[in-house]
């Protein structure tokens, strides 16, 4: 989870605080900048940099459990549920992320498509 | 063991760790006023925790004959650990007006990992079990001293952490983990000092779960130690003058018991390195905030504590 990912609550919007948090955290799980297995803050924790209550979060969370986007483990806490991607939705984060280190580094976007195929000729044959 | 040597050795420790705090502090890079703040508020944590433990450890160990003072470490550890929950609630905290928006960095509480620290308490913990247990099973009747017997001689010495200490180190362990659980609850929780300074925010939250757990790791370790050394030295002690008493006792180095107080004597030994590798554990330098123009004074505003 990188530091470019945020929630923001805004109190003077219509829409409850809980259901701000709510669509926020979905839209970030199924647009993949949320990938199967990230974990979340704690409830407390997110609730004291919000600003909010706990019970409020804490709903949020409910609901994004209720709808199958997250799941709570023992000891790993809360993390985002494996059932909601398609391959190529964490495909297309993981391109995301790529294409992001290849204007980081300065390359250029034949090198770039390349070395992409480069990797896909050495990892075998297309199912 | 005598406990004067735990006072001067637990002293010359925290002495040295305050020397390195201030050699830093006087070296460090300039920070802005909300770097500089939680920097100061941490070390005064750390001052305060070693001054307030000292004296709790002085205190209980006062108490004569008492096997209370098999707790002194970590009801003393304990003390540390309350004062750096409390050092966490002072920390400074970016002020946000009534009805702004806020935000919050679903990756503020990673990168946090304190293994070697953790591995530091459980050792701690399993060294002072071990103690108990020996000292429980060899203890005379009496429940404070170490026996052996062999044919119809038998050999006491003390100290010894026998039955009768199980009761205190119990409890004051008990303290401790329950002390320390709660404190890593506390910053676990902590709001963000400032959104926009994740590094800094890390930096503190990571230097506040090392200041408590070296405590609990120091605190459980010096108390293995302790057990560990007098189960030991004493049991050898008693070990010789068997032989004296009984000529046909088992001689070294066949003799299994006093094989096992040496390697008790070495586990404490051990044990007391490690403890003193816990106090010294260092905590992350906390980076300059990122937005610190010199002259601009608009974060500093911010400060709310």
């Amino acid at each position: 989870v990188t530091d470019d990912l945020r929630v923001a609550v805004d109190p003077r919007s219509a829409e409850p605080p809980f259901e701000q948090v709510r669509a926020q955290l979905a839209g970030l799980i199924t647009s993949g900048r949320l990938l199967p297995g990230d974990r979340l803050p704690t409830v407390r924790a997110l609730a004291a940099d919000l600003g909010l209550a706990v019970n409020t979060v804490a709903r949020a969370f409910k609901e994004l459990e209720a709808a199958g986007l997250v799941e709570t483990r023992r000891r790993a806490g809360t993390v985002v549920a494996s059932g909601e991607h398609t391959a190529d939705v964490a495909v297309a984060a993981l391109a995301t992320k790529y294409a992001l280190a290849v204007r980081e580094a300065g390359l250029d976007d034949a090198t770039a498509l390349d070395l992409v195929r480069s990797a896909l000729r050495t990892s075998g044959q297309t199912p | 063991v005598d406990t004067r040597f735990f006072g001067w050795f637990v002293g010359a420790v925290l002495l040295l760790a305050l020397l390195v705090n201030v050699v830093r502090l006087v070296t460090a890079p300039p920070l802005n006023r909300l770097a500089r703040a939680a920097r100061w508020r941490a070390v005064l944590a750390t001052v305060v925790g070693a001054l307030a433990a000292a004296q709790v450890a002085g205190v209980v160990s006062n108490h004569g004959e008492s096997v209370w003072v098999a707790a002194a470490p970590t009801v003393a550890a304990a003390t540390g650990v309350v004062i750096a929950m409390l050092g966490e609630w002072l920390l400074p905290r970016t002020r946000v007006s009534q009805g702004a928006v806020r935000t919050a960095l679903l990756g503020l509480r990673t990168g946090l990992e304190t293994k070697g620290l953790e591995r530091c308490l459980w050792a701690g913990v399993a060294t002072t079990a071990l103690g108990l247990a020996v000292g429980w099973v060899s203890s005379g009747p009496d429940g404070r001293s170490g026996m052996r017997t062999w044919d119809s001689a038998a050999v006491t010495g003390a100290p010894y952490p026998g039955r009768d200490f199980t009761l205190p180190v119990v409890l004051g362990l008990g303290l401790l983990g329950l002390v320390t659980w709660a404190a890593i609850r506390v910053i676990e929780a902590r709001p963000a000092m400032d959104p926009d300074e994740p590094d800094l925010d890390r930096a503190v939250r990571l230097g506040s779960r090392i200041r408590v757990l070296r405590w609990a790791a120091a605190g459980t370790l010096i108390t293995g130690a302790s057990l560990c050394l007098t189960v030991g030295m004493t049991m050898n002690d008693v070990t010789q003058r068997l032989r004296g008493l009984a000529h046909s006792s088992p001689r070294a180095p066949w003799d299994w018991a006093q094989n096992g107080a040496f390697a008790m004597s070495a586990l404490g030994l051990a044990a007391l390195v490690g403890a003193i590798v816990a106090v010294l554990w260092d905590t992350p330098a906390i980076p300059p905030a990122r937005r610190t123009v010199p002259g601009d004074n608009s974060l500093d505003s911010r400060v709310s504590r």
